[in-house]
C-alpha cells in the first residue's frame, strides 16, 4: 500500500515534469490522478478537488477581466486593430464571464495553453508550454534542494533540542531559530550574496546552469539560492519538530523502551521520531505555499529561469493571457501536491489507516 | 475538606509545568500533584519579560516616528541632496556630507527619511490589512465557530478555496490586475498603489485569520458560560458578541501581532517582484527592489540591508510580542 | 548484533557475575529521591530499605502520593536527569547499582531488570509493530539471529496466553484489546529473562474480569522463571493472595512491612488497618457507607514533624505529632512497622479510646455531614 502511494507520486511527478501539451496525454493523466485521490482519499475529497479547481482556475481566466479597458493593447502593443480584435475573439474577451472561462478551460485541458504574444509580430507567438519545459525542473529542483537541505539540519536540531530540552545549546539554537524566522528569505538572500558572491565570488550571483552542463557548476549557482529558502524552512521546522519530541518524550512508551535497555540514539531515532514526524509532514504541507511564494522571489532575485521568473517576467511585459496560464498551473499543482500529502498522511499514521479501513 | 483554589490548574496544566521542571510526569502524577498543592496560588501571572518590552518600546517608537514625520528636522524623501549619492553611513571623511547619519542613496536621497517615510506606508499598509482580515475574516470565523452547521460548511469551504491559490500568488494576481482600475478611480498612483496592496494583502489574511478565529470560537463557545446565556434568553448575536468574543480577542491578538509581520514582509516581496507602489514614493520594499542593483555591484549596499534591517526589527519585535502575548493568554498552547 | 554492541555486552557480563544463590537477590538500603522543584524540595521516597529473594514476591501497597512508583522507578534507576537527587544504596546480586549512569544501567535494564507499566495503552510505542518491539528487545541483549528472535517472540506471545501469536507478531497496539496488551507488555519485559520484575499497577487500567487473568499469568510466569517480582498497587486485595511479603508506604516511607498472612492477622500501623478497613465487604449489608480515610494525602514537601500519618490518624497522641517513630520490629520475624500507638497493643487500644472519648476527629471527611466523621462512625469494635 505504501508502496503504490510512493509509485503513484513519482509518476505524478515525473508527468508534471515531462508533461507534454497533447490532448491524450493530459486526459490520461487527468484519470489516472482521479483514480489516486479515490482510492486513497474517498469520494468526497475528489469532488472537492474538482470543485477546488474549478474555482482557482475560474479566478485565474477572470483576472484578465480586472483591467480597465482594453487588455489587448498592453499585450501587443504596436499592433494593427484587426490583429487585436482577433485577439479579443480568441481570448473570449468580447463574450460574458462564463463563455470565456469556457473558451480558457477547453484550450487550457486540450494544451492549448496560450502564448506569449510578441511585440510586433502576429497573434500567434511563442506557446507558454515550451517555456515551461525549461521552467518547470528548474523550480523544481530549486524546491527539492531547499527541502531537502531544511529537512536535513532541522530533524537531528529539532531531536538534539528536545532531547536536551532548557540547556543552554537549546535555548541558543531556539533564539537562533526565532531570529531567523523574522529574517525574510530575500533578505537572507541578499546577505549571501553580498557576502559570498559579490565580496569574495565563491558562488555565481546569478543565473543557472542545468545538471548536464556542469555538475558543480549546476549546485553551485543553485546552492545560495537553496539556502535562502531552506533558513526559514530550518526555524520552523526545528521548533516544531522539538516541541513535537518534548511531548514525545514524555510519553509512557518511551520510558518502556528505556526500561528495556536500549541505547539512547535508538529510541530518539526509532520510538520518538516517527509519532513526531506527522507534525513535520503537517508543518511541511502547510508550508508548501508559502515555499511556492519563496520559490518566486528567489528565483526573481537569482534570476534562475524557472516558474517564478516566468511569471515575473509575463506580468512585466503585459502578457495577460500567459499570466493566467502560469497561475492556473501552479495553482494545479499546489492542489494536487495537497492531497497528495493528505493521502500519504493517511498511509504513513497506522492509527488512521486501520481506522479508515475499519469503517 | 477544604474547596481546592479557585485558579487551581488542570491535570493537563500540572503535568505540563512538572514536565517542565523534569518531573517524572509518568510516576502517575503523584509527585507533580504533591508539587502543585505545596504553592496554592495557581499559575503566576507571568509579567512581560525585558524581550517583550523591548518590544513594545521599538514598535512605539517606530509609530511616533512615523506620526511626527513632517515635523522632525530631516529632508524631504524624494528631495536628492547634492553629494549624498553612495554616501556611506556613518560618513566621517571631508567629502561627506553632515547630517545624514544612515546615507544617501542612488540618486541622492537621505536614507533616514527615505526609511522614515517608507515605514508610513509599509506600516500602513501592513495595518490596514491586518484590520481588513480581522474584520472580516474574524467575523466569517465567529460567525462559523459559533453557528456550527450549514453556517460552518459554507464558510470553512469558502476559506479553503481562498486558500488554494498559494498566498503570495494570491496577492500578486490581485495586486498586478487590479492596480490599473483603482487608480482610474482614485487618481493619483501613490494612493492607489497603497489602496490595492491594502486590498490584495487583506483579502490573503482573511482565510488564515478566518480558520484561526473559528478554531478558538469553536473552544470558547462549548463552554457553559454560553449555555448559561442560551438559557437566559439571550439571542444569539447577542451571545456571540458579548459573551464568546472577548474571550476570543485575547488569543487574536497574538494572531494580530503575527500576523503583522507576515504582511509587512510580504509587502516588500510584492515589491520585490514588481506590484508594489511605484517609485518615487517610499515603502520599504521598493527601496530595497531600487538598491538592488547596487548591491550586486558592491557600490551602495548600504541601501539593501538598511531597509532589510529595519524590516528585520520590526518583525523580530512584532513576533516576539505575539508570542508574548500568546503565552500569556493562550490556554491550549503549552510553552513552546 | 553489532560488534562494538557484542563487546559492551560481554564487558557487561564480566561486571555482573550472577551472585551466590543464596543471597539476596536485591538489598535496598536507605534509599531516597527527592525532586528539586520551584517549591520545594519534593520527597518522594524518603528513606526505603528492605531485601528481596530469588523468586519471591513483594507487594507495595499505598495510596497515589505514598512515592510507591517512584519507589520502583528509584530502585531500577529509570529517573530523569536533572533536579532529581538519589541516595542511598541498591544493591543487586552483591554489586551496587544505585549510583550507576544510564550508559552503565542500560546494561541491566531489559535483561537482569525489567519493568511492567500500568497503562498498555500508552506504554506501548503506538506506531510499532507489536512483534518488533518485543524482538528489539530480544536481539539488542542477546546475540541471536533475527530469524530466531521471531521465533521467540512467537513463543513469548504465546507463553503469555495471546491466541494466534504469528498473526500478533504484525499488529499494532491499538488493534488489540486491553488485556492483550497488557500481556504483550508483560511479553516484552519476560523477553530477556530478567531475575527481578517490578510490576506497576498491572491491572489499574485493566477491565475486573480481566485483572484476574493478569495477574494469574504473572504469578506463573514468576514460578516458572524463578524470577523476583515487585508488585506495586493501591489495592491490598490485588497483594492479597499473591505476595509473599507486603510493604506499606505512605508518605515516601515504608510504613509496615511483613509477610502476607502476618500482615493481615497481626498489623499494627493504623493505617494498614484502615486500608484494610476500606475494601467493601461481600458480608457487609447493601447501602452500608463506605470507609474512607479522612484527611488529604500528604504533604511531600517540607513535610511536617513526626509521624506523616498524624493528621489522618484515629489513634493519634501528642507525641505522634511531635516525634517520628522509626522501624520497630515486632513479635513475628520478619515484621516491623512504625508507630507508637499501635493497632492491638495496650497503648493502641488506650489512645483510640481517649480520642473517642475527647470525640476528636482526626480531618476525617464528614461524609453524612452529622458531625459524624466516617473513622468515628465507625465504632473500634470493627474487626480487621
Amino acid at each position: 500500500m505504501v508502496l503504490g502511494a510512493v509509485a503513484l507520486g513519482v509518476v505524478v511527478v515525473l508527468a508534471v515534469i515531462v508533461f507534454a501539451p497533447t490532448g491524450v496525454t493530459v486526459a490520461f493523466f487527468t484519470l489516472l490522478i482521479s483514480a489516486g485521490v479515490v482510492v486513497f482519499a474517498g469520494w468526497r475529497r475528489l469532488v472537492q478537488v474538482v470543485v477546488v479547481l474549478i474555482l482557482v482556475t475560474f479566478f485565474a481566466s477572470v483576472l484578465i477581466r480586472l483591467q480597465p479597458g482594453d487588455p489587448t493593447n498592453a499585450i501587443i502593443p504596436f499592433s494593427t486593430e484587426e490583429q487585436r480584435e482577433e485577439l479579443r475573439e480568441e481570448l473570449g474577451l468580447n463574450e460574458n464571464i462564463f463563455v470565456q472561462y469556457w473558451g480558457f478551460l477547453n484550450d487550457f485541458v486540450r494544451g492549448d495553453t496560450r502564448y506569449y504574444q510578441s511585440a510586433g509580430q502576429q497573434v500567434s507567438g511563442q506557446p507558454v508550454w515550451d517555456r515551461l519545459g525549461t521552467a518547470l525542473p528548474v523550480s523544481l529542483l530549486l524546491m527539492l534542494y531547499a527541502q531537502i537541505l531544511a529537512l536535513a539540519i532541522a530533524i537531528p536540531l529539532g531531536i538534539l533540542t528536545a532531547y536536551r530540552a532548557g540547556s543552554r545549546f537549546d535555548k541558543g539554537v531556539n533564539t537562533t531559530a526565532f531570529g531567523f524566522l523574522a529574517l525574510p528569505n530575500f533578505v537572507i538572500a541578499y546577505i549571501l550574496i553580498y557576502y559570498l558572491a559579490v565580496e569574495n565570488d565563491f558562488f555565481p550571483t546569478q543565473g543557472y546552469t542545468t545538471f548536464g552542463e556542469s555538475a558543480t557548476e549546476h549546485f553551485k549557482s543553485l546552492f545560495l539560492p537553496a539556502v535562502a529558502l531552506s533558513l526559514g524552512l530550518i526555524a520552523a521546522y526545528m521548533r516544531l519538530l522539538r516541541s513535537d519530541m518534548i511531548q514525545t518524550l514524555q510519553e509512557d512508551f518511551i520510558t518502556m523502551a528505556r526500561s528495556k535497555g536500549l541505547s539512547t540514539r535508538r529510541i530518539l531515532l526509532l520510538h520518538a521520531l516517527r509519532p513526531s514526524s506527522f507534525t513535520l509532514l503537517t508543518v511541511a504541507a502547510i508550508n508548501l505555499g508559502a515555499l511556492i511564494g519563496g520559490v518566486i522571489i528567489i528565483e526573481v532575485i537569482f534570476q534562475l529561469p524557472g516558474v517564478g521568473l516566468l511569471l515575473f517576467q509575463a506580468l512585466n511585459a503585459d502578457q495577460y493571457p500567459a499570466v493566467q496560464t502560469l497561475i492556473a498551473i501552479i495553482a494545479i499543482v499546489y492542489v494536487l501536491a495537497n492531497v497528495v500529502v493528505d493521502v500519504l498522511y493517511a498511509v504513513l499514521d497506522p492509527r488512521i489507516r486501520h481506522a479508515r479501513t475499519a469503517r | 475538606m477544604p474547596e481546592p483554589p479557585a485558579d487551581t490548574l488542570t491535570d493537563r496544566q500540572i503535568a505540563g509545568e512538572a514536565a517542565a521542571e523534569g518531573l517524572p510526569v509518568d510516576a502517575g502524577f503523584e509527585v507533580a500533584i504533591a508539587a502543585a498543592e505545596a504553592g496554592t496560588e495557581g499559575v503566576a501571572k507571568k509579567r512581560l519579560g525585558f524581550g517583550a518590552w523591548l518590544s513594545i518600546a521599538w514598535l512605539v517608537l517606530l509609530l511616533l516616528v512615523m506620526a511626527l514625520a513632517p515635523v522632525l528636522p530631516i529632508e524631504s524623501p524624494r528631495a536628492r541632496v547634492n553629494g549624498l549619492a553612495f554616501q556611506q553611513p556613518l560618513c566621517n571623511a571631508a567629502d561627506c556630507v553632515a547630517g545624514h547619519p544612515l546615507g544617501g542613496d542612488a540618486i541622492g536621497r537621505d536614507m533616514l527619511s527615505r526609511l522614515i517615510y517608507g515605514a508610513r506606508n509599509s506600516l500602513f499598509i501592513a495595518g490596514m490589512a491586518t484590520v481588513i482580515g480581522f474584520l472580516v475574516g474574524g467575523f466569517l470565523g465567529l460567525v462559523a465557530g459559533y453557528y456550527r452547521g450549514r453556517t460552518e460548511s459554507v464558510v470553512v469551504g469558502l476559506l479553503d478555496v481562498m486558500l488554494s491559490i498559494p498566498a503570495l500568488i494570491l496577492a500578486l494576481s490581485l495586486a498586478t490586475f487590479l492596480q490599473d482600475r483603482i487608480q482610474d478611480i482614485v487618481g493619483s498612483s501613490e494612493t492607489a498603489g497603497r489602496l490595492t496592496l491594502t486590498f490584495a494583502l487583506g483579502i490573503v489574511a482573511i482565510p488564515t485569520v478566518g480558520r484561526i478565529t473559528r478554531a478558538n470560537t469553536l473552544v470558547w463557545s462549548q463552554r457553559e458560560f454560553v449555555t448559561a446565556a442560551r438559557a437566559q434568553g439571550a439571542k444569539n448575536f447577542r451571545i456571540m458578541f458579548r459573551e464568546v468574543l472577548p474571550n476570543v480577542v485575547p488569543a487574536m491578538a497574538a494572531i494580530a501581532l503575527l500576523a503583522l509581520g507576515v504582511l509587512i514582509i510580504a509587502e516588500a516581496a510584492l515589491s520585490i517582484l514588481g506590484a508594489g507602489i511605484t517609485p518615487p514614493a517610499p515603502t520599504w520594499g521598493n527601496i530595497i527592489t531600487e538598491g538592488f542593483d547596487y548591491l550586486t555591484n558592491g557600490r551602495a549596499p548600504h541601501i539593501v540591508f538598511e531597509a532589510s534591517a529595519i524590516i528585520f526589527f520590526t518583525v523580530l519585535a512584532a513576533n516576539y510580542l505575539g508570542d508574548a502575548v500568546r503565552e500569556r493568554f493562550d490556554v491550549r498552547e503549552a510553552r513552546l | 548484533m553489532s560488534p562494538k554492541r557484542r563487546k559492551a555486552q560481554l564487558d557487561a557480563d564480566e561486571r555482573f557475575p550472577s551472585a551466590p544463590l543464596d543471597g539476596p537477590l536485591l538489598e535496598v538500603d536507605g534509599i531516597k529521591t527527592h525532586f528539586k522543584t520551584p517549591r520545594g524540595l519534593v520527597r518522594a521516597v524518603d528513606g526505603v530499605s528492605f531485601s528481596l529473594e530469588r523468586g519471591r514476591t513483594l507487594g507495595v501497597v499505598g495510596e497515589s502520593g505514598s512515592g510507591k512508583t517512584v519507589l520502583s522507578r528509584s530502585i531500577m534507576g529509570l529517573l530523569p536527569k536533572k533536579n532529581v537527587v538519589r541516595e542511598g544504596s541498591v544493591r543487586f546480586e552483591n554489586r551496587e547499582v544505585g549510583q550507576l549512569p544510564p550508559q552503565e544501567m542500560r546494561h541491566i535494564w531489559g535483561s537482569q531488570m525489567a519493568m511492567v507499566f500500568q497503562d498498555p495503552m500508552t506504554s506501548l510505542n503506538p506506531v510499532m509493530r507489536v512483534g518488533k518491539q518485543i524482538t528489539e528487545s530480544l536481539l539488542y541483549h542477546l546475540d541471536i539471529s533475527r530469524t530466531y528472535a521471531n521465533e521467540l517472540a512467537v513463543a513469548l506471545l504465546e507463553s503469555v496466553g495471546i491466541p494466534e501469536p504469528a498473526r500478533r507478531m504484525r499488529e499494532y497496539p491499538h488493534q488489540l484489546s486491553g488485556g492483550m496488551r497488557q500481556r504483550v507488555m508483560i511479553a516484552i519485559a519476560l523477553a530477556c529473562g530478567p531475575k527481578l520484575l517490578f510490576a506497576d499497577e498491572p491491572t489499574t487500567a485493566l477491565d475486573v474480569t480481566v485483572q484476574a487473568q493478569i495477574l494469574d499469568l504473572l504469578q506463573s510466569q514468576q514460578r516458572e522463571r524463578f524470577m523476583a517480582m515487585i508488585l506495586v498497587t493501591h489495592d491490598l486485595g490485588v497483594v492479597a493472595g499473591r505476595a509473599d511479603e507486603i510493604a506499606v508506604m505512605y508518605a515516601g516511607k515504608i510504613v509496615e512491612r511483613a509477610p502476607t498472612k502476618v500482615l493481615f492477622t497481626e498489623m499494627r500501623m493504623p493505617y494498614t488497618e484502615a486500608l484494610l478497613q476500606s475494601i467493601p465487604k461481600l458480608s457487609d449489608k447493601s447501602h452500608t457507607r463506605l470507609r474512607v480515610i479522612g484527611g488529604r494525602p500528604p504533604q511531600l514537601i517540607n513535610p511536617p514533624t513526626g509521624c506523616r500519618f498524624a493528621p489522618r490518624c484515629p489513634y493519634v497522641q501528642d507525641k505522634c505529632r511531635t516525634e517520628e517513630p522509626p522501624l520497630m520490629p515486632a513479635e513475628t520475624p520478619g515484621h516491623e512497622f512504625r508507630c507508637w500507638f499501635p493497632v492491638g497493643t495496650p497503648e493502641g487500644k488506650a489512645a483510640l479510646e481517649r480520642n473517642r472519648q475527647a470525640g476528636i476527629a482526626p480531618a476525617a471527611e464528614d461524609v453524612a455531614g452529622n458531625g459524624k466523621t466516617a473513622t468515628t462512625a465507625a465504632a473500634p469494635s470493627e474487626t480487621a
